[in-house]
């Protein structure tokens, strides 16, 4: 069997990833999408502990983020389509009429 | 009743707040002076019937309102205290109170914000009897930041000059920087004592006494040991300077002129500004458990009244001579308190409320008739057109001069006698402090003898081009015919005789053995007041009771001889400073003073250079601009090229990118799991 | 969990249900009548969060640590005490939307449905007894406010606003989330009480791993409740968001978030005693959160004074305010924190609320020399607002004092080598006292700018502004009956932490 430190390991590289993609990233949906991952790779994380643990608790906590990252998806994109209506670019770097 | 001492006035100011402006300046005036007589009316029912008829050393009346908070071991209540002390303040307050309210409504006659003034005034009343007869630290704080709120309201009562509303501003930031000493004073109090009341409470079911009582328990702490009553002490102290403008709180005093003279004759000379003294008193359990803070509060008291005296004597506005006068007096006070002669202090108080008091309105009156003049160097000869107001002030300002057989002969020469006999300081300092007093005291006497020299005296100088903005009304404004002075109207100068009289009468209380006298105040007000330990005692850690007897026995002993001859030292030295002030400024009345005292030691430069620009500069240019936009930025772009990404990212070197929020995120998070992994 | 032991009590989330199915109806209702839905919705929501209140002062007998849903809801005083001052947000707020969507012609059915929503996830973490629970609260919540701070489409600061606080809430949510799973797996359980049990006996699976959870969680916490260094999309969502949108996020979602932070953090990680880890993780995270606690004030502080703009002045306000609150943490009791908490939202969402009124359509005037004097032109809102400004500031004896004093107070003697944040704090609140006091300077001392025109206020805006106002003086003369009911003890789990 694989051990639980692989699916950890593994999770956390996707985690990375997905927080690298947010910061370099400079279109919105794929910054959307990097989140996405995020939240996903936080998924495996449940699921592998949920095995290691023999435990149902953490898939259905998964299920939970799943349903919820579906309502933030939709939200998410109603928010971004407004915003390209607004102006034509998805640029996040473009957002920047509020300054400190 | 006693609720119903502070509650009259509270009951004026929303009357006058609210229907003020609909129904005119007649119903303001009733309301507003028949609120505060009613108040007074009580304050003296009270304090003759319920007060004075217990005997001596059980004078407290205490009254329930409602429990205000009460979680665990913390209690603190919406109750009233009555003591000696409290019923000589509250006597001064109402009745200065009542005579400043009824001369506002002579001196505020015509002007729009009617209401208002008397709605705020009112309020300051309320305040400021809540915080005299409040029986906990607590709700003495409420009464402490009202009575700063009114006055902030007051000073910046006139909304077209820019200057009042700065002024108000700074003082009430002053005010800030004491009340934080104040906050952490009443915490490391409660921590001690687990009690804020001035009174035995019931909190938990359990009987834990009040914080005075459990002060006077504690040991003697000698100078140089910094134990927790000092700390006490010296917080509360922090707040008493805020309060009372002692070195290097004072500065907001001097600009709080900027409002309506009434104000300044109520606030800012006969009630608010004595607050502090009022805490110290109170506190005197406290105070005298540590002889460190009492060399501080006599050191810095004897300091600002030698320092403000000097600057008073270049000053050529009015109210800012009487303004560095009342800074120095409550140096005075203080001083009196330092030397553990707190009686002494609150008999200063009272004194210098009547005279003071007297002094400002004499001089809004002299202001009024000089069509809102109040340069003394454009004054001059006045005796002849205002001679009710010239009568009175003369009284004022032979009563803070020193001047025998007036109130603050009595009470200044108490404290000189008081400082030089001093046992609870080292004796050499006991002897410079009285010095810097003496020196002070003839100062005082030279430059309230230029002020009235300046302005009752000599030639007439009004021909100097005034300064227009000084117009307060607006049917004065651009007229620039020649002004004639007048004496004001009735209601203005019946309460200026009432307060001349007092300032003759009122020391009477308060005189010495030596002369005499029974001293009734000290012997009315010792009960509440706690005696500082002797000098020598400390050293071999004494207990409190010994302290206190020993004090008592030198009491008795002391030489009648002796401060017969201080007496009459005092007394030279008043009569010399004003020799002095007469012969210099009746030949010479504009003569050039000092640049460095005109420009009161460049004070407030130095806060703003030293403190104010420093902040303001830190938050507008380094935290707003440079953190955020340059720092933060910065080292976005480094973590934009650890991956790798170039060229267009340079465009975001500003802020406002959701990206860049998330990077300083990330850091926080990494910092965050680093701290929590590694420590 | 048990399956075994459900426990169904659909009683003990009667608040949450009844403000579900509000929400649902009035969406039904504006895709039903979008006419009579502007006169209707207000009213029905009004009506929903009347009935919520009632139950939940009637599920108060019921108070105690009884976990139902298999330990997922907790119905003790903390819940019930969160979900009041929750609801009462709600109200307000509710009270001030009609007057706003009218004066913008914004549609207003979905509004009130967002709200409700919105409310509905709040009590959700008010109520959590489970990591999962939190985190779907949270997510419930913070979804409803996100289409609601855009809700001006066609405003580009909305929009953007609205994008920001989207992307930068997930990408928190996501750290929040992780750090919840780590948890998990460390633990081996989601419900914050078992995870208190397993800490106290010691037997966590993977202590090195459970450290790093809860940084994770703290900053998921911290960037919700906007404490340095995660607030930094406050002032911009603050500012773009229309007022009465930020009145809403300012509030209700801090209070809530606050409920969850001290059932996750004071009542399941609040072990101090515990063996190995236990008792570092509480250390650990006391520390954290002291210190960001000081930068948090520090910075939104002098930030402040620096502002021109009053809903961003408001914002670092409101991050300090964070702060001050965060200091209620180290009493280990929740009393502190819950009063700060309601104190504030009333001040907050009067302040607001008056902004909203003086900034008329689309914003336009929010600048703080937009105000110049107003005093005497609009007393009914210029007083106020001062009332307001000085209780913010922490003057006696409005209500902010009394929260302040009290949680420094608490602070002060429950934690003698904290006492440092204690003194930060004050000086701290003096700080403020400088830029608080300028909006008041501004209008009562400056002359009056020409184009003032008064603005309309409908009966419901006056309502809401009188129940701030009241409450804001109230809780400042009589803060003890809130006080006696926050000492109520919950039989049961809390008592644990007392014994040990």
């Amino acid at each position: 069997m694989v051990p639980l430190s692989w699916y950890l390991a593994l999770s956390a590289a996707l985690f990375t990833i997905g927080v690298a993609g947010v910061l370099v990233q400079r279109n919105v949906i794929s910054i959307f999408m990097c989140i996405e991952l995020m939240l996903n790779s936080v998924n495996l994380t449940l699921v592998a502990f949920s095995r290691f643990l023999n435990q149902s608790t953490g898939q259905l906590f998964v299920f939970i983020v799943m349903a919820v990252a579906a309502a933030e998806a939709a939200v998410g994109l109603a928010i971004i389509i407004s915003v390209f209506r607004n102006r034509e670019t998805l640029s996040v770097d473009e957002e920047s009429l509020l300054k400190l | 009743m006693l609720k119903w001492i502070t509650f009259a006035p509270l009951i004026g100011a929303l009357l006058c707040g609210f229907l003020g402006k609909k129904l005119g300046e007649k119903f303001v005036s009733l309301v507003a002076c028949g609120s505060v007589a009613v108040s007074m009316v009580l304050a003296f029912f009270a304090f003759f019937t319920k007060l004075l008829p217990l005997p001596e050393g059980q004078r407290v009346v205490t009254e329930h309102f409602f429990t205000w908070i009460e979680v665990g071991t913390f209690r603190a209540d919406f109750a009233y205290l009555l003591d000696p002390l409290s019923g000589t303040y509250i006597l001064f307050i109402t009745g200065v109170g009542l005579l400043i309210h009824i001369y506002a409504t002579g001196y505020m006659h015509g002007d729009e914000g009617f209401y208002r003034f008397f709605a705020y005034l009112n309020l300051f009343m309320f305040m400021m009897l809540t915080l005299v007869l409040g029986d906990n630290l607590l709700l003495l704080f409420v009464g402490w930041e009202g009575v700063g709120l009114c006055s902030y309201l007051l000073i910046g009562y006139y909304i077209e000059r820019q200057e009042a509303g700065d002024a108000a501003k700074k003082a009430f930031i002053v005010n800030r920087i004491g009340d934080f000493g104040y906050s952490i004073g009443v915490m490391v109090a409660f921590t001690t004592f687990t009690s804020v009341s001035f009174v035995d409470k019931t909190i938990g079911g359990k009987l834990i006494p009040s914080l005075l009582t459990q002060a006077a328990e504690k040991p003697v702490e000698a100078v140089g040991a910094f134990g927790i009553m000092t700390a006490i002490a010296l917080l509360l102290f922090v707040g008493a300077c805020g309060k009372s403008a002692q070195v290097p709180l004072f500065v907001w005093l001097p600009d709080a002129m900027a409002g309506p003279t009434p104000v300044s004759a109520l606030i800012h000379a006969a009630t608010m500004v004595t607050a502090g003294v009022y805490l110290t008193a109170r506190c005197s359990a406290i105070f005298t458990r540590s002889q460190t803070a009492l060399l501080i509060v006599a050191v810095v008291g004897a300091f600002t009244a030698m320092f403000a005296a000097t600057i008073g004597i270049a000053q050529n506005d009015i109210k800012k001579v009487l303004a560095y006068s009342t800074v120095s007096q409550l140096g005075y006070m203080f001083l009196a308190c330092g030397v553990g002669a707190f009686t002494a202090g609150i008999f200063h108080v009272m004194t210098h409320a009547f005279f003071k008091a007297l002094l400002f309105l004499g001089a809004g009156s002299v202001i009024h008739g000089m069509h809102e003049e109040q340069d003394i160097r454009r004054m001059g000869g006045l005796k002849k057109y205002m001679p009710w107001t010239f009568k009175t002030m003369m009284v004022g300002w032979l009563a803070i001069s020193g001047v025998p057989l007036l109130s603050g002969f009595f009470s200044k020469d108490e404290i000189l006698w008081q400082t030089w006999s001093s046992t609870a300081l080292p004796t050499g300092l006991t002897k410079t402090l009285w010095f810097l007093a003496l020196a002070t005291a003839l100062l005082t006497a030279v430059y309230m003898t230029r002020l009235m020299v300046l302005t009752f005296w000599g030639k007439e100088r009004f021909d100097v081009a005034k300064d227009e903005g000084h117009h307060k009304t607006e049917h004065h404004e651009g007229e620039h015919h020649a002004i004639h002075p007048h004496e004001s109207p009735k209601v203005m100068w019946i309460p200026l005789v009432v307060l001349a009289v007092l300032s003759i009468v009122g020391g009477y209380v308060g005189v010495s053995a030596a002369w005499g006298g029974s001293n009734a105040i000290e012997h009315f007000l010792s009960p509440v007041i706690a005696k500082a330990a002797p000098m020598i005692d400390t050293a071999h850690g004494a207990a409190a009771a010994t302290a206190s007897h020993a004090a008592e026995a030198a009491e008795a002993h002391h030489d009648v001889t002796t401060e017969r001859i201080f007496t009459g030292i005092s007394v030279v030295v008043a009569f010399l400073g004003i020799f002095l002030g007469w012969t210099m400024f009746t030949a010479q009345p504009l003569r050039k003073m000092p640049s460095l005292l005109e420009n009161k030691y460049y004070v407030d430069e130095i806060y703003d250079a030293a403190i104010v620009n420093p902040i303001l500069g830190t938050s507008r240019n380094f935290l707003w601009r440079i953190l955020d936009v340059k720092i933060i930025d910065g080292a976005i772009n480094g973590i934009a090229h650890l991956f790798g990404e170039t060229g267009s990212t340079m465009r975001f070197l500003q802020t406002g990118f959701a990206r860049s929020y998330a990077a300083i995120m990330l850091v926080g998070a990494i910092v965050l799991i680093l701290y929590f992994t590694f420590r | 969990m048990q399956f075994s032991n459900l426990n169904l009590d659909y009683f003990s989330i009667l608040p949450e249900i009844i403000t579900a199915l509000a929400g649902v109806i009035l969406m039904l209702i504006d895709a039903f009548s979008k006419k009579a839905g502007r006169k209707l919705s207000p009213m029905f929501s009004l009506f929903a969060l009347v009935a919520t209140l009632a139950s939940i002062i009637a599920l108060w007998p019921r108070a105690s640590y009884t976990a139902s849903f298999a330990g997922m809801i907790v119905n003790d005083h903390l819940r019930l005490y969160f979900a009041l001052v929750i609801v009462a947000c709600g109200i307000i707020a509710t009270l001030l939307a009609s007057q706003f969507l009218d004066d913008e012609a914004l549609p207003p059915g979905e509004f009130y449905a967002l709200m409700m929503f919105a409310t509905t996830g709040m009590l959700m973490m008010a109520s959590a007894g489970d990591l999962v629970m939190v985190f779907l609260g949270l997510e419930t919540s913070s979804i409803a406010t996100y289409v609601m701070a855009g809700y001006r489409r066609t405003d580009l600061r909305a929009n953007e606003s609205s994008l920001k606080y989207f992307l930068l809430g997930s990408f928190s949510a996501a750290f929040l989330l992780y750090g919840m799973a780590l948890t998990y797996g460390a633990t081996g359980t989601t419900n914050i009480e078992g995870i208190r049990q397993i800490l106290i006996a010691g037997k966590v699976i993977y202590p090195q791993m459970l450290l790093v959870g809860v940084a994770m969680m703290l900053v998921g916490f911290g960037f919700k409740i906007a404490t340095a260094p995660f607030h930094l999309w406050t002032p911009d969502v603050y500012e773009g968001a229309p007022t009465l949108v930020t009145a809403i996020l300012a509030t209700g979602p801090k209070v809530a978030v606050f409920a969850a932070f001290l059932r996750v953090f004071a009542e399941g990680l609040g072990t101090p005693t515990a063996p190995a880890v236990g008792a570092q993780i509480y250390d650990n995270w006391i520390n954290a959160l002291a210190v960001m606690a000081a930068i948090g004030m520090t910075f939104g502080n002098i930030v402040a004074l620096a502002q021109r703009n009053m809903k961003r002045m408001l914002a670092y306000s409101s991050i300090a305010h964070g702060g001050y609150t965060l200091i209620g943490f180290l009493t280990t009791e929740y009393a502190p924190v819950g009063f700060y908490m309601l104190t504030y939202a009333l001040m907050s969402l009067g302040a607001f609320a008056i902004v909203q009124m003086l900034a008329r359509e689309g914003d336009a005037k929010t600048e703080i020399s937009d105000y110049a004097g107003i005093g005497f032109e609009v007393p009914n809102l210029s007083f106020p607002l001062a009332i307001f400004m000085l209780s913010m500031a922490g003057i006696p004896p409005m209500a902010g004092f009394m929260g302040k004093f009290y949680v420094f107070k608490s602070a002060w003697v429950s934690s003698p080598n904290l006492r440092w944040l204690v003194i930060v704090a004050i000086i701290n609140s003096i700080i403020s006292v400088y830029y608080y006091l300028y909006p008041i300077v501004v209008m009562f001392f400056r002359p009056p700018v020409s184009d003032f025109t008064k603005p309309r206020l409908s009966p419901m805006s006056q309502l809401a502004l009188a129940i701030t106002i009241i409450g804001t003086l109230y809780f400042g003369l009589f803060p003890n009956g809130a006080l006696k009911v926050l000492q109520q003890k919950t039989p049961g789990a809390q008592q644990v932490a007392v014994q040990k």
